[in-house]
């Protein structure tokens, strides 16, 4: 299972960092979501799964689903 | 042809629902509570009804308050919907009308992300964000600390009993965001009083508009030391990044002067008093701190304090969201308070379960005018109720539940007033 994530759509929030936090990082000269790893490690797929739909800009979607 | 027209009855069965929904009464926002920390009960009965229902608001104009917790993040990130001319559901329309007016004239308007779109509102944010990450709050919590321990000896100086709003939950909350904008404790007063007066469902168009004055004008003074005197602290980096004009500036200091410390002075308060008034929550996480960050969330879903719900939105063209079919122009407020008792949601809803996974409740809204400061909200009640707990571990109510004086009504937030709280000095 891959992120990504749209820059042009992330406010910053931090919602998926809050959730997520190995899968993903904020910036820190912006503030914006940064993925952290390729493929999401086996076990935190369903963190992943719950940052993707907290997000609230939408700026993250699952891709390569297994 | 089977499986179609078993969708169009539905879909026509849908249109039918839209359409005697849209046609139906509509209500006034409840506001009348039979328990302090339940919301109104009249919310739960038209939530039961449908996820949305037709509001009129204090202008008379007929909108919509949705009120199940799907639909409402739907709408809340729906790029479809613009902050556009604010109305609220409740307080004089007049005031609220012509306070929307002058703030708009205002050339630091341009700066209040609560009153932005995008790009503007996207350009503006963005400029700040770096300064709410999870990270670096979670760096501030030494600084936390320190304001919290300045606090409790504060309380223990002046003994019990004390009000714990003035004495510790407001001080800590403004202290906390004069070190995120680099002014000194003492400016306080300067943001608290035209925030207070802003806020105050009494206060007349004249009160109003002098707080406006008075708040931009402190406002504009402060970035001009910062522009004569920069420190470290996000007011400087954006007048030396020089990406945002003044007037943005200005204004996105005081959104962030406002929205930083009424609102997590009266969660703090209203959680204590939440705590306190059935021991056995206080105790339990006296027993067990590692459960204060999961508490504080659970507590933000089951308190609620954004009683008025959200800012109105605006549908800026038709929009079809399956329940709710809204005009362009119409407008649209989400109710906090409903949304996150949502049993759709959130199993018993109207049970406080400290240990419960409440992620993903709306307390600090969502889409992208979800809170900025929330990870600052989060680290200043988690410190502050640890603090607490800690200093004062037979902290305890210092007059009957009865004599507590709630707010809420015609006020943006519900929460307690004073809460008169005493323990015993060691």
């Amino acid at each position: 299972m891959k992120v990504v994530a749209d820059l042009d759509v992330c406010i910053g929030a931090g919602v998926c960092v809050l959730t997520a936090p190995k899968v993903f990082d904020q910036g820190a000269d912006d503030g914006l979501v940064r993925v952290i790893v390729e493929t999401v490690p086996s076990g935190e797929e369903r963190l992943a799964r719950e940052a993707v739909d907290l997000c609230p800009s939408g700026a993250l979607e699952i891709v390569d689903e297994d | 042809m089977v499986a179609w027209s078993g969708c169009a009855a539905t879909e026509l069965k849908r249109i039918n629902f839209c359409y005697r929904r849209a046609m139906a009464e509509p209500v006034e926002l409840p506001t009348e509570r039979l328990a302090p920390l339940d919301p109104p009960p009249a919310l739960r009965r038209l939530r039961e009804e449908g996820p949305v229902c037709r509001l009129r608001f204090s202008d008379g104009q007929i909108g919509w308050l949705v009120l199940g917790y799907s639909l409402g993040r739907a709408l809340l990130v729906d790029s479809r919907f613009s902050v556009g001319e604010i109305v609220q559901p409740l307080g004089d329309p007049e005031v609220v009308a012509e306070i929307d007016r002058i703030e708009r004239s205002m050339p630091e308007h341009k700066g209040v992300l609560i009153a932005l779109d995008p790009p503007q509102h996207t350009r503006i944010r963005r400029s700040a964000a770096s300064y709410f990450t999870v990270r670096a709050v979670a760096e501030r919590e030494e600084a936390i600390e320190r304001i919290v321990a300045g606090r409790l000896d504060a309380m223990e100086e002046a003994g019990a009993p004390v009000d714990l709003m003035t004495a510790f939950a407001l001080p800590l909350s403004s202290f906390s965001i004069c070190e995120v904008l680099g002014v000194p404790h003492a400016d306080r007063e300067r943001f608290e009083r035209p925030s207070a007066v802003l806020v105050d469902p009494g206060a007349d168009a004249d009160a109003k508009r002098a707080a406006l004055v008075d708040f931009a004008d402190y406002c504009r003074e402060v970035v001009a030391r910062k522009r004569e005197a920069p420190g470290e602290d996000l007011l400087s980096d954006l007048i030396v990044a020089d990406e945002l004009g003044e007037d943005e500036i200005v204004g996105l200091a005081r959104q962030l002067f406002e929205a930083g410390h009424e609102t997590t002075a009266t969660m703090l308060t209203l959680s204590v008093f939440t705590l306190l008034s059935e021991r056995s929550r206080w105790d339990a996480l006296r027993a067990d701190p590692e459960a204060i960050g999961a508490a504080v969330e659970e507590l933000m879903r089951y308190l609620s304090i954004l009683q008025m719900g959200t800012f109105s939105r605006t549908a800026t063209e038709d929009v079809d969201l399956g329940d709710l079919v809204v005009e362009q122009g119409e407008k649209v407020v989400v109710s906090i308070p409903s949304v996150n008792r949502d049993p759709e949601k959130f199993a018993d809803p109207d049970v406080l379960d400290l240990g419960r996974n409440a992620a993903g409740h709306l307390g600090f809204g969502h889409g992208k005018h979800m809170c900025i400061g929330q990870h600052l909200a989060r680290w200043e009640l988690k410190v502050a109720i640890r603090g607490l707990l800690e200093r004062f571990p037979d902290l305890d109510l210092a007059v009957p539940v009865e004599e507590i004086p709630f707010f809420g009504g015609e006020h943006l937030l519900y929460g307690v007033e004073k809460l008169p709280v005493k323990w015993q000095a060691r």
